[in-house]
């Protein structure tokens, strides 16, 4: 089934078998009550690594059943991460989700080499999925929040994982746009010529599963009727599944732009590790937490 | 098209003779080709340098009585420049080194005051090859000029390609991009080049032809090794233009087929505003002689 809404997600959770999140330093309301949330739609099991008297204090203060999940004891946050770490790679869980911990520190657990989540010359990147509500299906991007300024490597790393995210999400064979300056291949802008550079690797059958156009406005990428009066030919346009960002700044505004200017939902997920790994910020509401394990579960 | 014969028919069609000023005409290598195109009636040498050394080449008396002209200096640099500023001032329709030096040849028409390259044009070399085994002309740059082409270089040489290519009669030329793969790596910065220079060519930002690459001279070339290898390209095998990631790889092809192949070829200097013939010694005299009849259909495009 393709996912066209972010609570479809929840639906077809449900009739899977339920996925271990390892909650780390999961000792904060906001941390608690988005997994307790997802535990009681029935779509997760919840594993919180933390001060376990702690998160029982929470639990009381927000009438949260500590019985649903499972609470591994650990002394401070210093720990919490590599903990929760060695809970995934002991087997014990599906995916990692971030608590009250520095997401510094929890970058580090995933990254360390003797013991954390990574493969060998793997890229980690971040990877949005955006419900606009004026867009006819949802957006997948990429990356507004750890590498800022990729090389045509780490863009091919990125291209690859929003393909995959959009798999996951039943997406047959998304189509992929390049974002650049101008839809023109002008070699002195690296966000052309790299998107160009993308492109011809896609036609050669180098990365697979989409459909892959680029460079590309923005327009031409959300907008079919743009892409007709500029005379761009290309199922990707208007219609795209996934947006591939030259740069964070370009990511992290148009991010920023759907949440607070169109009031739209989304989740996001840390692609690259050998498990999903849920970053979510204090920031985030309720829902898009929510949203966030769930789309880490669906890839789990 | 698919004979360098044709070039002589439509040079001879233009109806005028191509006056052509051969800087230090005292070779033997160039003056029988030289003379040929004469007595056929398409070609009026105009020969600077000693007229005495000139006239003492068999191969000049091979010269049309009243169809030449001899203009008598003796020092080789004075020949050169005369010959250069003729061909500027209009005075010739076509440049063609004789006995001087490439280098100091070259010298002189890359000067900005004196020469014929417009600022900041890139000087390339296109050559049309007739070959027993393909089926039409193929042309390929750069066999002599650029030793390692940039970006923009490569783009110049797709450009002066396709405008011969026009002028040959081909109009749409099939454009590949020749690396050793088809694949696109950043390990090999020419396939970088080409990826971006097919996707200018999607956008429409170079035009009058289909380009596509990285390919390799089997796909560009031969069809069933397209097939075999399931790569889509709008070239499938039927390339009218090669362009050569650099010289060594160019040099070597067109070496090796003039070589081990047989075949004919016709090649020119690009990027100058008049055409500029420069031959190399080890040429067949039929080769010189197409590559003076290409400059005359040229210089109509020049």
């Amino acid at each position: 089934m393709e996912i066209r809404k972010l609570d479809q997600m929840f639906e077809v959770l449900k009739t899977r078998s339920k996925k271990r999140l390892v909650a780390a330093w999961a000792i904060d309301a906001h941390t608690i009550m988005a997994v307790s949330e997802a535990v009681k739609m029935g779509i997760i099991e919840g594993i919180l690594v933390g001060d376990e008297a702690k998160i029982i204090a929470v639990c009381k203060e927000h009438e949260i059943d500590p019985a649903q999940f499972r609470i591994v004891h650990c002394d401070s946050d210093a720990v919490a991460a590599t903990k929760a770490v060695d809970l995934i790679n002991a087997g014990e869980g599906d995916f990692l989700m971030k608590g009250l911990l520095s997401t510094d520190r929890y970058m580090r657990a995933i990254l360390n080499k003797e013991r954390g989540l990574m493969n060998p010359g793997a890229i980690l990147s971040h990877v949005t999925v955006a419900e606009p509500m004026n867009y006819h299906k949802l957006l997948i991007f990429g990356d507004v929040a750890i590498i800022p300024l990729p090389d045509l490597k780490q863009k091919i790393a990125i291209t690859n994982y929003l393909i995959k995210v959009a798999q996951f999400l039943g997406i047959k064979e998304p189509k992929v746009g390049l974002q650049a300056a101008s839809e023109q291949t002008l070699p002195k802008i690296p966000s052309c010529a790299d998107a160009a550079i993308i492109a011809k690797m896609a036609e050669r059958g180098q990365i697979k599963g989409g459909i892959i156009e680029g460079p590309l406005g923005m327009d031409l990428i959300i907008d079919k009727e743009s892409a007709v009066i500029k005379g761009m030919q290309s199922p990707v346009c208007g219609d795209a599944d996934c947006i591939l960002f030259p740069n964070i700044e370009a990511g992290n505004a148009f991010y920023k732009t759907i949440v607070k200017l169109l009031k739209s939902h989304l989740c996001a997920i840390v692609m690259g590790a050998r498990v999903p790994c849920v970053l979510t910020s204090r920031g985030d509401s309720e829902i898009s937490k929510l949203y966030s394990i769930a789309l880490a579960a669906m890839l789990a | 098209m698919k004979h360098l014969s044709e070039i002589v028919t439509k040079a001879k069609a233009l109806g005028q003779k191509t006056k052509i000023a051969v800087a230090v005409a005292e070779d033997a290598n160039t003056m029988g080709a030289l003379a040929r195109a004469a007595s056929e009636g398409f070609v009026y040498p105009i020969l600077i340098g000693s007229k005495e050394r000139i006239m003492a080449l068999p191969q000049a008396q091979e010269l049309p009585k009243g169809g030449y002209n001899i203009i008598d200096i003796q020092d080789t640099d004075k020949a050169t420049k005369e010959a250069v500023r003729m061909v500027r001032a209009s005075e010739a329709d076509v440049l063609m080194k004789g006995l001087v030096g490439t280098d100091q040849f070259l010298r002189e028409v890359l000067s900005k005051d004196r020469g014929l390259l417009p600022p900041k044009a890139v000087m390339s070399y296109t050559c049309a090859l007739e070959l027993p085994k393909y089926h039409k002309l193929l042309l390929i740059a750069d066999t002599a000029v650029l030793p390692v082409p940039d970006l923009n270089q490569k783009i110049a040489m797709v450009n002066y390609s396709v405008k011969m290519a026009h002028t040959l009669g081909i109009k749409q030329p099939k454009v590949a991009l020749i690396s050793a793969t088809e694949k696109v790596s950043e390990g090999m910065p020419n396939t970088i080049d080409y990826a971006l220079i097919s996707k200018m060519a999607e956008r429409g930002q170079i035009s009058g032809c289909t380009i596509d690459g990285p390919l390799d001279v089997f796909l560009a070339c031969d069809p069933p090794s397209v097939q075999i290898k399931g790569v889509p390209t709008p070239i499938a095998g039927d390339a009218d233009i090669l362009i050569f990631p650099n010289l060594e790889t160019a040099n070597a092809f067109y070496k090796g087929l003039m070589l081990f192949a047989g075949g004919e070829l016709a090649g020119l200097i690009q990027g100058t505003t008049k055409p500029v013939v420069v031959m190399s010694r080890s040429e067949s005299e039929n080769s010189k002689y197409y590559c003076i009849a290409l400059s005359c259909l040229m210089k109509e495009e020049s």
